[in-house]
């Protein structure tokens, strides 16, 4: 019984955070071509930080090389895609076996992040067994050596030329029903026992291998599987792009993605899926005021918001709750009676974040 | 069941414990007590395989495990309750009972934790609470209990009543002799030294890393009182 009751408790999780940027998606053509387009990215960011919260979130071991999948996922989903003769005038020198090679778009996705997968696997070998801050600095290591093979591999990448003419397949239902799907699989993979370990491990490495967890064998798993997701969200990204270069997926994006997971809070899902949500819309306002402050008031309001979140609120704005429908109930309820007696115990200070789960979510 | 020979755990090029030899027989619960720095959780960490001997033998079930990590040794059946418990406070208390099954395969894990929230009713009701938000008395039987996820055929206890209110101290050392009462095998390491020979079928008093002496009644323990820590003060009664 409490198993099953468990299941649909926790289940609801994914779905509200679905319907959340489901909602949001859905308003957004009201906004025309431009807000459109600006849910498309928020959707994307939404599939890439979940991507990286399924390792950084989960382990909690930060990565600043996860870049480099998403931009091996852009780079192998772009060049299964190009028709054959276009490849054939853009890149003559292609290794036949790719030169050959025209997916159709839902499949070439998962292709990449399969691709994208075996670069993690292959990585994750030496990477793994390491303790948890030579990992996050030897990741970024693999980001800087994945930059300048894209960077100077002329017959494949362009090198630093933009690959062009790479379909558009990514349209906003594409990009929502990705964002869905990386949320549920994603999910599915937290609950799962592989999971629950890598989650323990996060918090004491010592304990967890006490109880039989083989910390370094999870990390592994982790690092192969937020491979495949960020390869897959890498390749959408591509054809949303259309026109690419290696320097769409480094510094720039590593900081964002992980300002956003820091925002969000990397201890939940729910923070892992607002946190881009929020700067999306943080984004937008900044974006206004550049047209009076000049240009660089986006990347400064965004690592603001970074440095704010780090020293008022360390654990990110969900501080490792999930979003339930018990937690909304809370919401409204305070806002109406804020201040209430009965709540002071375990409200949060601010109305836009879920609150932490009480002991039994019962009487208030 | 357990049997340690010569045991030597260094940290660094400090002897933390100079060759210690003791067994644990199937069911038995032996005691291992002594003052902080005699090398109790050292020698407990090296049974766990937290730790790697510097030398002697580690001996579980007639089989040489020095050396094992640890999730190998709670493989063979060893489950150690840690000191200080290091709880999972991220996790739930119903995640954290889970994950002490993770190295079973049997498809009894669900019903096993049904027992545990039998067992202790506090688990049940906190069951989708954060660990981190139970008291220490709660947390500690939360401890155990995840231990106990694993069906060990030696448990292994550090310390469990360390830092806990005294109603607490009770339940715990209530909550040991049930679980000798059901024949499983236990190495208890505490500081409450009289309520542990009380308990224990054997206890062996640690001082400075060696072994002092084996104690089998109150009696022995008053002795070593005198003779090691001058007065009772060191080894403590009563908390």
């Amino acid at each position: 019984m409490a198993r099953v009751g468990g299941f649909a408790r926790q289940v609801q999780t994914p779905v509200l955070l679905a319907a959340l940027v489901a909602v949001i998606t859905l308003l957004a053509p009201l906004g025309g071509l431009a807000m459109e387009n600006r849910a498309m990215v928020m959707l994307l960011n939404v599939s890439i930080v979940v991507g990286l919260y399924s390792f950084a979130g989960l382990s909690g071991v930060l990565s600043f090389g996860h870049m480099s999948f998403m931009s091996i996922g852009a780079y192998a989903g772009a060049l299964i895609t190009i028709p054959i003769v276009a490849k054939g005038a853009l890149l003559p020198n292609l290794p036949t076996f790719i030169a050959h090679a025209e997916f159709s778009y839902p499949l070439a996705f998962l292709i990449a992040g399969g691709v994208a997968a075996l670069a993690a696997l292959i990585i994750s070998l030496p990477v793994a067994r390491l303790p948890a801050l030579a990992l996050s600095l030897a990741m970024f290591a693999v980001l800087v050596i994945a930059y300048q093979v894209e960077s100077n591999w002329n017959s494949v990448t362009r090198g630093r030329q933009a690959l062009l003419g790479v379909p558009t397949n990514t349209t906003l239902g594409v990009a929502l029903v990705l964002a869905a799907l990386t949320i549920f699989f994603v999910f599915a993979y937290q609950e799962s026992r592989f999971g629950l370990r890598l989650r323990a491990s996060r918090e004491n490495e010592l304990a967890a291998a006490a109880i039989g967890v083989n910390v370094v064998r999870e990390r592994r798993i982790a690092l192969v599987l937020s491979g495949f997701v960020i390869g897959v969200a890498g390749a959408a990204y591509g054809q949303y792009l259309g026109v690419f270069t290696p320097n769409n997926f480094y510094l720039e994006l590593t900081f964002l993605t992980i300002a956003m997971l820091v925002i969000g809070g990397s201890l939940s899902l729910t923070g892992a899926v607002i946190g881009p949500v929020l700067v999306a819309f943080l984004t937008y306002f900044l974006q206004q005021g550049e047209t009076v402050t000049g240009p660089g008031l986006q990347q400064i309001g965004l690592a603001l918001a970074m440095l704010l979140v780090l020293i008022f609120r360390p654990l990110g704005l969900t501080m490792g709750s999930e979003l339930k429908l018990s937690s909304l109930r809370a919401l409204s309820f305070s806002g109406l009676r804020r201040r209430g007696a009965s709540q002071a115990a375990n409200t949060s200070s601010s109305s836009s974040e879920p609150e932490p789960r009480t002991a039994e979510g019962g009487p208030r | 069941m357990l049997r340690v020979d010569s045991l030597e755990v260094r940290y660094g090029r400090l002897v933390a414990v100079h060759g210690i030899s003791l067994e644990v027989g199937d069911g038995e619960c032996v005691g291992l007590i002594g003052p902080n720095g005699a090398g109790k959780t050292t020698t407990l960490s090296a049974i766990a395989g937290v730790l790697s001997p510097a030398s002697g033998t580690i001996e579980i079930g007639g089989e040489s495990v020095g050396g094992e990590p640890p999730e190998a040794i709670v493989r063979r059946g060893v489950s150690l309750v840690p000191e200080g418990r290091r709880i999972f406070t991220t996790l739930t208390v119903e995640e954290n009972l889970r994950i002490g099954s993770s190295t079973r395969k049997d498809g009894e894990v669900d019903a096993d934790i049904d027992r545990m929230m039998e067992r202790f009713p506090v688990l049940r009701r906190y069951a989708a609470t954060h660990a981190g938000k139970l008291s220490g008395g709660e947390q500690q039987q939360l401890a155990i209990a995840r231990a106990l996820m694993s069906r060990p055929r030696l448990l292994l206890l550090d310390e469990p009543s360390l830092g806990l209110a005294p109603l607490m101290v009770d339940l715990v050392f209530e909550l040991v002799a049930q679980l000798r009462e059901e024949g499983i095998t236990m190495l208890l390491v505490e500081q409450n030294g009289r309520r542990t020979v009380d308990l224990a079928d054997r206890t062996y008093v640690l001082a400075g890393g060696r072994i002092a002496m084996v104690a089998t009644g109150v009696k022995d323990l008053e002795e070593v009182e005198r003779a090691y820590f001058g007065g009772d003060a060191a080894v403590g009664t009563e908390a």
